[in-house]
């Protein structure tokens, strides 16, 4: 059983119908992957767990409780860390703000250390600590981003796009980190990519979302070697 | 010649509708909800001062802070029976700031009940408070005036201290930013909403008791003075607590200043033409400032004042 599950999951913006009839398992210490065409409600199915866009039926297992219908602070709580594709950071506080209120769960002692910990992962953020975060390039943006899902230690990490913007030695390295904090720390991820190779590469199961429907469920590999799926959608040959 | 004492009554003035404009700008900023009720609570801190004095006795200036914490409990009571759900809902500003217009209406019949009820049954002279004589001087300079002073300076301190070093204070400034990523960091957007109902309501409150001792009140005071705490908090540019401090205060003085100075020249009858004064205030301010006092770099204008920069 997997950790995080959507059950015959309908959910969209209000009114508006964007996913269908989502099952997703998400197992423990592995990395699901989600990839998929633009629109396809890649987002909006985080945005679902996360508790910021409407559920119309179906359920959402959290360590086998249902989480449909808690406001997003108590999803959060529970364990559960986002790091959203857009509106990701704070651009009216600073970096150092930034950090220390995507600690905003944690006590005082774990945070500074935390926020030592980060900073070291992305020495540029050290730099500009004392700026704005809204005075910060696309890349040193998407940084921030990433170390504010990391200062917490959740159960569940769910990362959308976290790729996009970075330099190629960056991309690399963030996507080590990802599987570092699979393997070292046990995390459960679920991971959005545009780069549907790399992700593909470092993940354990995978989804293929086409037109807020699932198209495909498997291994990664399988995906990756699928023949008409990884042509079709993914650009691999 | 202008009058000491009309200065230091106009300094006291000024404050209290700093004081009140930045209460305005708190529940805007947070809420987007324009505020009406803002008028009564100030009528309702002036009058549990008087209440609470007539009842209990003392010194009147010591229920300054309880007529606070008072207003800023009714504040939070807006917030927990209909702001909040109308805010769930995704009400539009119009369908806020009309709500709070007729919250301001029940919380003026309370207050008329209030003054009837005192009147009636206490014999007291409820529907028009004069509590100036009670106040008093330290140094040569009315109490009124050092404390509105002493308060607005400490508050604009104390405010930058709140919003930038403690955690509470960054998260509230971060919900005001973005609700929906803050809610996924674990802070609960609603929490800081009814923080900001409370400090709201307990400026409005904090203004009205203090402007006991300078003027003399009546239940719908706060109706009158409505247009200038909110010609102070939009010169202030709405989106800044420092810029609603220094707006309220520049309103107010300039309505304060400037009445008296029309009515030496034309006479008393000027004195009707008291609220176009805050109106003109703001119309000039936005003309040179369209983003208000707060949305001035005023880093820059240090620098060109230095002469630093052409
Ligand atoms: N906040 C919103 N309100 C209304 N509709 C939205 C909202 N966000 C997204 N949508 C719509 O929902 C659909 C799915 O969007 P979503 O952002 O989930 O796609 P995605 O798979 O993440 O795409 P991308 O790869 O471009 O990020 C789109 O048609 C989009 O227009
Ligand atoms: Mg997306």
């Amino acid at each position: 059983m997997g950790l995080l599950e959507t059950k015959s999951l309908y959910s969209g913006y209000g009114k508006l119908k964007v996913l269908f009839d989502i099952n997703l398992e998400a197992r423990e210490k592995e990395i699901t992957v989600i990839v998929g065409p633009n629109g396809a409600g890649k987002t909006t199915l985080l945005n679902t767990i996360a508790g910021v866009a409407t559920v119309h039926r179906g359920k959402i297992l959290y360590d086998g409780k249902n989480i449909v219908g808690l406001p997003t602070h108590k999803i959060a709580k529970m364990g559960i860390a986002y790091v959203p594709q857009t509106g990701n950071v704070f651009s009216e506080l600073t970096v150092r703000e930034n950090l220390r209120i995507a600690g905003y769960t944690l006590e005082k002692s774990e945070v500074m250390e935390r926020i030592s910990e980060v900073l070291g992962m992305f020495p540029v953020l050290e730099k500009f600590s004392e700026r704005k975060a809204g005075t910060l390039s696309g890349g040193e943006r998407r940084m921030l981003a990433i170390a504010m899902g990391l200062m917490r230690r959740p159960r569940v990490l769910m990362l959308d796009e976290i790729t996009t913007d970075l330099a190629p030695i960056l991309v690399k390295r963030v996507l080590e980190k990802v599987v570092e904090l699979r393997d070292n720390l046990g995390l459960t991820i679920i991971l959005v990519e545009q780069m549907a190779k790399r992700a593909l590469e470092i993940g354990d199961r995978a989804y293929l979302l086409v037109s807020g429907t699932i198209r495909f469920e498997g291994g990664c590999r399988e995906l990756l070697e699928h023949p008409e799926l990884a042509k079709l959608y993914l650009g691999i040959s | 010649m202008i009058e000491p004492s009309l200065v230091y009554k106009a300094l006291a003035y000024s404050s209290n509708i700093a004081l009140m404009a930045a209460g305005i700008t708190m529940i805007y900023m947070s809420t987007e909800t324009f505020n009406f009720a803002h008028a009564s609570k100030v009528s309702w801190g002036m009058y549990f001062v008087y209440t609470f004095y007539n009842f209990f006795g003392g010194h009147p200036y010591i229920y300054v802070p309880v007529a606070a914490i008072l207003t800023g409990l009714i504040g939070v009571a807006m917030y927990l029976t209909f702001n909040r759900y109308l805010l769930k809902r995704g009400a539009g500003m119009i369908t806020l700031m009309m709500s709070t217009l007729g919250a301001d209406l029940i919380l003026l019949a309370l207050l008329n009940i209030l003054a009837d009820y005192l009147s009636r049954v206490h014999k007291l002279y409820s529907r028009q408070i004069r509590m100036e004589i009670y106040d008093f001087t330290v140094a040569g300079i009315p109490f009124s005036t050092l404390i509105a002073l002493i308060i607005v300076v400490t508050l604009t301190a104390s405010i930058h201290l709140f919003l930038t070093k403690t955690k509470f204070g960054i998260a509230m400034r971060a919900t005001i930013e973005n609700p929906n990523l803050a809610g996924i960091l674990g802070i609960n957007p609603e929490l800081v909403y009814l923080t900001s109902w409370f400090i709201g309501g307990a400026l409005a409150g904090l203004g009205g008791a203090l402007l006991v001792f300078i003027m003399a009140g009546y239940p719908v005071i706060g109706q009158y003075l409505i247009v200038t705490m909110f010609a102070g908090s939009i010169v202030g540019g709405l989106y800044s607590i420092y810029g609603s401090l220094l707006g309220g205060f520049l309103v107010g003085l300039s309505e304060y200043l400037g009445i008296w100075w029309l009515s030496t020249l034309f006479g008393g009858k000027m004195l009707a033409y008291r609220q176009v004064i805050p109106l003109v205030a703001m119309v000039v301010a936005l003309l040179f400032f369209p983003q208000g006092l707060g949305g001035i770099k005023w880093g820059k204008v240090a620098k060109v004042v230095r002469g630093e920069r052409s």
